[in-house]
């Protein structure tokens, strides 16, 4: 018996499987180089909170008694109740603790500009952020208003009515625009999308016309930039009137 | 009372599958690939078709092969890649940070060979972007990937369609012969605003499409 044949052969078959590892490297490296290969454009980053799993536990763990006493530098602004006294001052009772959560974080980054806000915002630890969630998602949207609160406001058109129950529960398909309930409740949720009902007209106005123009641009994905730059400004008018008067669908305080 | 009376033995009583491999231990237990079986009078048997069976595991294999080739290529629902140590594609809850569906590098792009690549996120309840144009009768490599829910961005009027999973990219080359706009609506249940979940699709003459520059990303949303 030859005993060099059995190292031969053994040679014979190392030699391929390193020639098989070799081709394997090679392509798994083509694969990566056709995907890295295009030059992308400047990173513009809308926002640098992402709804990981840790992200959602720190922002929806928040103590409500400790937001109640941090919330007494919110109250001037925000009312006491969670209800402002101008339209154009945003209503925080019963908006859910992510959303505010991530307002908060944005405005610290400076991905939503408001000087007065950023300012606060600075003031905030990411704890603090969480315990104000906590505290203003529990405060009620259905209590007996004792402040004074400018929520409901009156419908200049009441012939908007019909164009903006048309888009909260339908949306606009043929543009694309889904209904606003089906972010915004009361029929679906979705992580980061308030709850619009009991919020401010003149608010929500401002919001939608930020958004469509670009001013406005920490929306996770484009999400709202996409849908606002799509409606006219009948439909904003009419959609946020809709909503400050209090007759959009959910829990309201009328 | 039926007895039952093992036959004699013969060879032509001995009937067996060609491709089965029966084997008969010492103690009389018989086996095929293992499974015990119950023979009427065969002695011993052994290694009937064995090369036959080289023969079948290669046809096997290549069946296996050619099933999830084509599971591949016709985006069917059979998570092989996730077995094989997950999905290929970005984490959907980071989209907006890091990696290439960061909306800055969203829409058509052309590399320096002249290639047109479109990226786009499905997610509830829109399409980002919602408007994408690219040029008429040249391929266009199309990659998707979802941020929530599973999307289907279809084709109408065509049998082209895109699933887009979260964590996955889903990865097509389609060639639009006609110039004209479609709509591109989701095709998969999936939410509550999913019925007014729809794209748009401009196909434009491959002379008026102007080429983009290696960093320029278009799409036709409103401004």
């Amino acid at each position: 018996m030859n005993p060099s044949r059995g190292l031969r052969r053994s040679q014979t078959y190392g030699a391929r499987a390193i020639w098989l590892l070799a081709l394997l490297i090679a392509w798994l490296g083509m694969a990566s180089a056709a995907d890295s290969g295009n030059s992308q454009p400047p990173l513009r980053v809308p926002s640098n909170v992402a709804w990981t799993e840790d992200t959602v536990a720190l922002a929806s763990g928040g103590t409500a008694f400790r937001g109640l006493l941090l919330a007494r530098r919110c109250n001037h602004c925000h009312g006491e109740e969670g209800f402002s006294s101008a339209a154009t001052i945003p209503n925080l009772a019963g908006v859910d603790a992510l959303s505010i959560w991530k307002q908060l974080e944005d405005f610290r980054d400076g991905k939503r500009r408001s000087a007065t806000m950023q300012n606060i915002a600075n003031g905030l630890s990411a704890r603090d952020a969480a315990d104000l969630g906590a505290y203003y998602a529990m405060l009620p949207t259905t209590s007996d208003p004792q402040d004074n609160r400018s929520f409901p406001q009156t419908m200049h058109d009441p012939a908007g009515a019909t164009i903006a129950v048309r888009l909260i529960v339908f949306g606009d398909g043929r543009r694309g625009i889904p209904p606003c309930q089906s972010c915004h409740g009361p029929v679906g949720s979705v992580r980061g999308a308030p709850a619009l009902a009991a919020q401010n007209g003149g608010y929500l106005q401002n919001q939608l016309e930020d958004f469509a123009g670009g001013r406005r641009a920490n929306d996770i994905n484009e999400r709202m930039r996409s849908i606002a730059r799509q409606l006219t400004d009948e439909e904003k008018t009419a959609v946020s009137e809709y909503y400050g008067a209090g007759l959009g669908p959910g829990v309201t305080a009328r | 009372m039926d007895r039952y009376y093992a036959p004699r033995c013969s060879a032509s009583r001995c009937r067996l599958s060609s491709f089965s491999r029966i084997e008969v231990s010492p103690s009389r237990e018989a086996r095929i690939f293992g499974w015990p079986i119950r023979i009427s009078c065969c002695e011993v048997v052994k290694n009937i078709g064995t090369r036959f069976k080289t023969i079948g595991f290669v046809l096997a294999m290549v069946l296996v092969g050619c099933t999830i080739l084509a599971t591949r290529y016709y985006e069917v629902d059979l998570p092989v890649w996730h077995f094989l140590g997950g999905g290929n594609g970005p984490d959907p809850a980071t989209l907006h940070l890091r990696g290439e569906f960061v909306e800055s590098n969203l829409g058509t792009a052309e590399d320096a060979a002249g290639s047109f690549t479109v990226r786009m996120i499905a997610q509830q309840y829109v399409f980002v972007p919602q408007c994408i144009a690219v040029p008429a009768g040249v391929p266009v490599r199309f990659r998707i990937t979802s941020a929530d829910a599973v999307h289907l961005l279809s084709f109408l009027g065509t049998n082209d369609a895109l699933k887009a999973l979260p964590g996955t990219i889903t990865e097509a080359t389609f060639t639009f012969a006609k110039p004209g706009e479609f709509t591109i609506p989701c095709h998969e249940f999936c939410g509550a605003g999913h019925y007014a979940m729809r794209g748009k699709l401009q196909v434009l003459p491959r002379d008026q499409f102007a080429s983009l520059r290696p960093d320029e990303r278009r799409t036709c949303e409103p401004q």
